[in-house]
């Protein structure tokens, strides 16, 4: 107990420390003008920070590398919460204040998809690992990658007061943005439209000392909701988390919650910050009409995708207006038929930087164009999705033990303090809980 | 228990003082936005004023103190701001701290609920209710806020905009409507371009503004495209020059100039151009090299980036030292403030960009080349020394080149002869020679030192390059580039060596001027005169022209032995080097542009 006091303390400490810290800073970022007099006095010279050394990306990928062993140790090896929370302040550490969060593999989607659409677009190998090596230790562990390597899991980790369970409808309703974020979010770099993660990155202004107040706002709320509801951001959000829960699905060592076999002792029933441990369900019987829907769902499957690619089809044109330059060239072409027109800056810097107009709308058409197709395979995917999760929610997998589901788990190891396998002296004499 | 309570109070109490400074420090920060010193409404106000009557020292004095007193209640503010965030720290860190005990205290192991199997398919129908509604709601949410901060462009068609025709790089579209280029520029006042009256405008062979093909050799060396002439050689391809004028002989015409500037005039076909500065503003001039009148004058101001108050420069370097060059379609000026314009033939600007203000104590003055569609620029300041290739159409960074070295105040000069084509430029401690296509380092020779002001002369296959103080040597530019001499006599300071048919010829700030061998550096003649030489010389018609100082040309027969031709003068002071085009000679002195010919 004691240590756990102390571990509690050390958290909160260092969390507040960092998040009011940071707040702090960004203030003293705000900058105005020199007067204009003419003084003796010699303003200092303005200066552009020089380019990250090429060597330091290697060691981030070394660095990630490292944690990923380690945090795979400590989570299926030596089944260590405190060893977890330890690697979780190194994480936050290093990526979050020493890298400033970038490039972090949830980024890093954007510029792979990008470096996909556009062959210009050349992806450094660096970055391309990043992006992997989580994915590939999810294939064969589990996501080790989000129980504390990942700066902004670690972050949300430390927050967590009292998490409450959230009803099985309100888990799938929000399971589904992180579908549509990494859906558009692949659209947008593609087209060049926009990285959505990095400017929705809720807490990437605690770590550079510096962001707008909105995001601000974004991010203390995600982690004061992180309070109550346990790491609202990975579930309900994240992009990448999607992949890697792709990846743990089939991952070949998987993360158990007792070293031996389950006694079904219940314990650790309520221990899952993130609900991923799946109840034993014997009673469950098979729904009458069930096969005949699970069959209707896995035949409309093709269907289901079509629908939702003719759906989005229509999504094309709003979404294309975001694009900078088809908003450049639709203005310019609204501005043909207003008469005294606003000043526009936008404008004016397009026009001094001497590009013709017919290059931006030849640009805008061949954006149009990538949001056409690109909308129609978002359609398709998030269809797939859909399809699937009515697949899933129309078999019941008979469980007799307590599992964690693979795809949600984020390996907070959480859940092994409350095994009586690992820890016996939670079973008391007087415990009135049933072994079977 | 009591422990519990204390525990369960101090969360509350934390609680609601961490709420209350947020509160405060909301309410603080859209102060602190509005007692933005910059956004100052009565300073703003009366510096507009100032501007009317610069000289007005009592509104110098309240503008002052106006702007002391709004710079302090922005500083108190932050003070407040940081002085609370720090309090906030704190509190919250014990509310945290508290409420986790407190909920530790309260903490006990519960069993699963006894229902749970209970209403299972209840529950997953429920969930495929949400799988749907869940997507569609965000989906719509979506779509209203892009509707919201989109609006007036969604109801706009791209689709109805017509076709963009295939785009022909070369298309006289690419360059923007004056009357875009007026919308666009931000302020640039109507006057700014002054179309003054265009003599015989049938007579002015017109940019080929339609079509941009990059000027062949034989234009290049028609005309006088940047300093120093073709490829910036020193050396002229013309015919038919004066080699006699005076205020009744010869002189063609003469226009007063309004700016200072250092620069020395350009000329390509019949149009001449020249930049001025001074604290206030920054021009550049056209005019008709056959009438010197003026055609138009453009204002040079509102670039992105450029500085509200300009350098401080030397007064024998000026704002506008740098000189102008030319493709034939674009002219392209740089001033001391780093800004670098694009203009066409008519005045109208094509884009301008301000390359960050360089550090350079007496004022940046390497002057500008054009090499096919490219603009280079030799910008070698304290910090940094870059070259970089714009593309001509649009100012695009095509690509720079970073190199070491110090501080130059030399200009670049081409070398077409050789393959690949290069730019060499001189600083210190290199002469240094770049591939023009793609901007790489072809070699470099450690040869300089000091301030370096003298640009590079070439001729047959070998390069020079000098500087006071310093050595001259010679490079031969075949592989493999090795130096073939070294001279240490008579070394110019502002002038450039000229080198051409087998001789190099300097002028040195002290008078003296001198032909050395180009094959072995050994000294051909010397001559000293009485007056020093800040412009460079240029061989034409197998002569060279030295203008000194004082405005006195001494004409010199281009030989192995000295042989004075003519010595005419214009009795002004100058410093810039003369163009040398269409017959005539554009001498350049402190005030007045003077045309000669025959």
């Amino acid at each position: 107990m004691k240590n756990y006091r102390f571990f509690s303390l050390v958290k909160m400490i260092v969390l507040f420390a960092l998040f009011s810290v940071s707040s702090l800073y960004s203030t003293g970022q705000q900058r105005f003008p020199h007067p204009e007099f003419e003084t003796n006095y010699q303003f200092p010279e303005i200066s552009s920070p020089q380019a990250r050394l090429l060597l330091y990306s290697y060691l981030d990928v070394v660095v990630l590398l490292a944690m990923l062993v380690l945090m795979t140790w400590f989570v299926l090896k030596k089944r260590s919460r405190l060893a977890v929370f330890w690697l979780s302040l190194v994480a936050i550490a290093y990526f979050g204040f020493w890298k400033k969060g970038c490039v972090c593999s949830i980024g890093a989607i954007q510029n792979v998809s990008l470096g996909i659409a556009d062959p210009a677009f050349i992806v450094p190998v660096t970055t391309l690992l990043l992006f992997l090596l989580p994915l590939v230790f999810a294939l064969f562990f589990g996501r080790v990658f989000c129980s504390g390597v990942c700066f902004m899991g670690a972050l949300q980790d430390l927050v967590i007061v009292k998490p409450q369970k959230l009803t099985p409808w309100l888990n799938t309703a929000l399971g589904t943005i992180p579908y549509l974020y990494l859906g558009f979010t692949i659209l947008f770099a593609a087209t060049h439209t926009d990285f959505l993660i990095c400017r929705f990155d809720p807490f990437i202004g605690f770590f550079r000392f510096s962001t707008n107040l909105s995001m601000y706002i974004f991010g203390a709320a995600i982690l004061i909701s992180g309070m109550f509801i346990a790491r609202p951001y990975c579930r309900f959000i994240c992009p990448y988390g999607v992949l890697l829960q792709w990846a743990s699905w089939l991952s070949r060592w998987k993360i158990r919650i007792t070293p031996a076999e389950c006694i079904n002792c219940h314990l650790c029933a309520n221990s899952c910050p993130v609900d991923a441990i799946q109840i034993p369900n014997p009673e469950v019987k098979p729904e009458k009409a069930g096969p005949k829907k699970l069959l209707i769902h896995i035949l409309t499957l093709p269907l289901i995708m079509l629908a939702c690619g003719f759906l989005f089809s229509f999504l094309s044109k709003p979404l294309e207006t975001l694009n900078p330059s088809v908003e450049l060239s639709l203005k310019i072409e609204s501005r043909q038929n207003t008469q005294n027109p606003e000043k526009d800056i936008y404008l004016d810097a397009f026009y001094a930087s001497g590009t013709s107009k017919d290059d931006l709308k030849m640009e805008s058409i061949r954006i149009q164009k990538q949001f056409d197709i690109g909308c129609w395979i978002l359609g398709l995917f998030l269809g797939l999705a859909l399809g699937i999760g009515f697949i899933k929610l129309s078999r019941v997998s008979k469980t007799n033990t307590y599992i964690p589901d693979q795809g949600k788990c984020v390996a907070c190891a959480r859940c092994y303090k409350y095994c009586p396998v690992d820890n016996p002296t939670l079973i008391k004499p007087d415990s009135k809980l049933t072994m079977k | 228990m009591k422990r519990f309570f204390f525990l369960k109070y101090t969360a509350i109490i934390s609680g609601l003082f961490s709420a209350v400074i947020i509160l405060i420090l909301t309410i603080n920060y859209v102060q602190l936005k509005k007692v933005d010193p910059a956004q100052n409404m009565v300073v703003n106000k009366l510096i507009e004023k100032l501007e009317q009557n610069p000289s007005d020292q009592e509104l110098k004095e309240q503008i002052r103190t106006i702007d002391l007193v709004s710079r302090k209640a922005f500083f108190t503010n932050r003070w407040q701001m940081k002085t609370g965030g720090y309090l906030l720290l704190f509190t919250c860190l014990v509310f945290l701290v508290s409420l986790k005990y407190y909920l530790a205290d309260k903490k006990s192991i519960s069993p699963p609920s006894s229902d749970r199997n209970e209403n299972f398919w209840e529950s997953r129908s429920k969930q495929k209710v949400w799988l749907i509604s869940a997507p569609l709601l965000s989906l719509t949410l979506i779509l209203v806020l892009i509707y919201i901060s989109n609006k007036a462009y969604l109801q706009a068609d791209l689709a109805a905009i017509p076709e963009a025709k295939e785009i022909n790089p070369t298309d006289s579209t690419l360059v923007p409507t004056p009357a875009d280029t007026a919308t666009a520029i931000p302020n640039i006042q109507a006057d700014s371009v002054i179309q003054k009256a265009i003599p015989d405008q049938k007579n002015i062979p017109v940019a080929e503004k339609k079509s941009f093909i990059p000027p062949t050799k034989k234009q290049i060396q028609k005309n006088w495209p940047s300093f120093r002439g073709p490829y910036s050689q020193g050396i002229s391809y013309g015919t038919n020059f004066p080699i006699e004028w005076g205020n009744d002989k010869n002189l063609k015409w003469k226009v007063k100039l309004e700016l200072p500037g250092f620069n020395s005039p350009i000329v390509w076909g019949n149009y001449l151009f020249v930049s001025g500065a001074n604290k206030q503003s920054m021009k550049v001039y056209c005019y008709h090299a056959l009438t010197g009148k003026l055609l138009w004058e453009k204002l040079i101001e509102n670039i992105p980036g450029s500085p509200a108050i300009k350098p401080k420069v030397t007064e024998d370097t000026g704002l506008a030292a740098p000189g102008l060059a030319s493709n034939g379609i674009h002219v392209f000026a740089i001033f001391a403030t780093g800004d670098l314009v694009c203009l066409d033939f008519e005045g109208n600007q094509l884009w301008a960009k301000n390359l960050g203000v360089p550090a350079n104590h007496y004022g940046h003055s390497s002057s500008l080349i054009c090499w096919e569609n490219l603009v280079l620029v030799q910008y070698d300041h304290s910090k940094s020394r870059t070259l970089f290739a714009f593309k001509a159409e649009n100012g695009e960074i095509v690509w720079q080149a970073n190199r070491g070295g110090l501080i130059s105040w030399s200009s670049p000069i081409i070398v077409h002869d050789q393959n690949p084509p290069q730019i060499l430029l001189n600083n210190d401690p290199n002469l240094a020679a770049y591939d023009l296509s793609n901007g790489k380092e072809l070699w470099k020779l450690d040869c300089l030192s000091g301030e370096i002001g003298a640009s590079p002369a070439y001729f047959g296959g070998i390069a020079i390059a000098t500087n006071a103080y310093s050595k001259m040597t010679a490079v031969k530019l075949s592989a493999p580039v090795e130096m073939v001499w070294e001279g240490y006599d008579y070394l110019p300071d502002a002038s450039s060596p000229v080198a051409w048919n087998n001789m190099v010829f300097t002028a040195s700030s002290a008078g003296e001027v001198a032909c050395f061998n180009l094959a072995d550096g050994k000294e051909l003649w010397l001559h000293e005169f009485d007056y020093g030489f800040y412009a460079s010389p240029i061989v034409a018609e197998r002569k060279v022209f030295f203008l000194d100082r004082m405005g006195t040309m001494h004409i010199v027969k281009a030989s192995s032995s000295f042989e004075l031709i003519a010595q005419p003068s214009i009795n002004e002071k100058t410093d810039c080097t003369p163009a040398f085009a269409n017959g005539c000679i554009y001498i350049k002195s402190k005030e007045n542009l003077f045309c000669f010919s025959k």
